[in-house]
């Protein structure tokens, strides 16, 4: 079993992403015998992007509502990870976090319990939003990208070249060892991204 | 989901208020919790999430509640607040069926339903969240789902 944690700030494009990559995985395998389990972790009373989901794919997912899994659920995240190995031994889980979560911290938690479970963090990024986001949410975008073994700068079809390179940029003074793509979540991803994803 | 026993020794980056009876080693602060409309905090983000019945067929519910969203984000900014995601799944109530039996005999009888149904949230920035919920209580007051 292996594990990707899809970070990045809210509304930066984790669940189109996600959905592409589902998708993808499907087709890669029509027999079904790649199976992958989808855990969303939503704050609020109400999840949305779990309907999204499930509304879309044959893939399994689970629900984590009500916290945030790099602090307030973080032992329910293992205890839940433990349970579908277990059970399900799944080839590929993937977990959506909040978008105030830092997957760093997620990975970190998760090593400590499961040593042997291979983990790879992707942080999806804002282009459009990047600059305006960045003084305001100084605590907490950087953080995000703390150690991701991939970027992904999405929405770069709202902005110019020059301003996508001013945003890599910026990105790159807090992560430069990562992979980076651009992408447009709303059109095809190429499918080199997702293999780089999942390493 | 039973929150109680968990294990939030992980990480000492997040600060939760919680204002329950019952004993959290982090803090949340929940407001009309179960009500249609609620507003939490996590962290410096304002959660607000509400549960909607909007009359309609998918296609006048989808343009109401387009136009809600659109005020409350419009609201939150004109406060100085930032965006951080306004998203919620609008699910048409299609044909319905009710059955009726009495003795042996099964009645059934069909009807199509009149509204649809929304589930969202809005998590926004450097408000405070009784002005998070005095905007969707006048965006949304009009059309929340009471159960």
């Amino acid at each position: 079993m292996k594990l990707l944690i899809m970070g990045g700030f809210l509304g930066s494009g984790k669940t189109s992403i996600l959905l592409q990559l589902a998708k993808y995985l499907s087709a890669k395998s029509p027999e079904g015998d790649v199976q992958v389990v989808i855990i969303e972790n939503e704050i609020g009373e109400v999840g949305v992007d779990d309907k999204v989901l499930s509304g879309n794919g044959s893939y399994s997912v689970t629900n984590m509502f009500s916290g945030c899994v790099c602090c307030t659920m973080s032992g329910e995240l293992v205890s839940g990870l433990t349970k579908i190995q277990r059970e399900i031994d799944p080839q590929l889980v993937i977990l959506e976090t909040t978008g105030v979560a830092f997957p760093h911290n997620i990975r970190e938690t998760i090593q400590y319990s499961m040593p042997d479970l291979e983990c790879r963090v992707c942080c999806v990024t804002d282009a459009k939003r990047w600059n305006r986001l960045l003084i305001p949410m100084g605590n907490l975008l950087p953080d995000q990208l703390d150690r991701a073994d991939v970027i992904i700068i999405n929405k770069v079809d709202k902005v110019d070249q020059d301003e996508a390179d001013k945003v890599e940029q910026s990105i790159r003074q807090f992560n430069d060892t990562a992979v980076f793509f651009r992408i447009c979540a709303n059109e095809p991803i190429d499918t080199k991204v997702f293999e780089t994803m999942l390493g | 989901m039973d929150t109680d026993n968990l294990d939030n020794s992980a990480c000492d980056l997040h600060d939760h208020e919680h204002d329950h009876d019952h004993e959290h080693e982090h803090e949340h602060e929940h407001e009309h919790e179960h009500e249609p409309i609620s507003v939490d905090t996590h962290e410096t983000s304002i959660v607000g999430a509400y549960k909607l019945k909007i009359p309609g067929d998918k296609d006048e519910a989808e343009a109401v509640l387009d136009e809600r969203m659109r005020l409350v984000a419009r609201k939150v900014t004109d406060l100085g607040g930032i965006i951080g995601h306004i998203k919620a799944v609008l699910t048409e109530q299609g044909r319905s069926v009710m059955i009726s039996i009495t003795e042996d005999e099964s009645n059934k009888r069909y009807f199509d339903g009149d509204s649809c149904n929304a589930d969202g949230v809005a998590i926004v920035f450097l408000i405070k969240p009784e002005q998070l919920m005095d905007i969707l209580t006048e965006c949304f007051g009009d059309i929340v789902r009471e159960n």
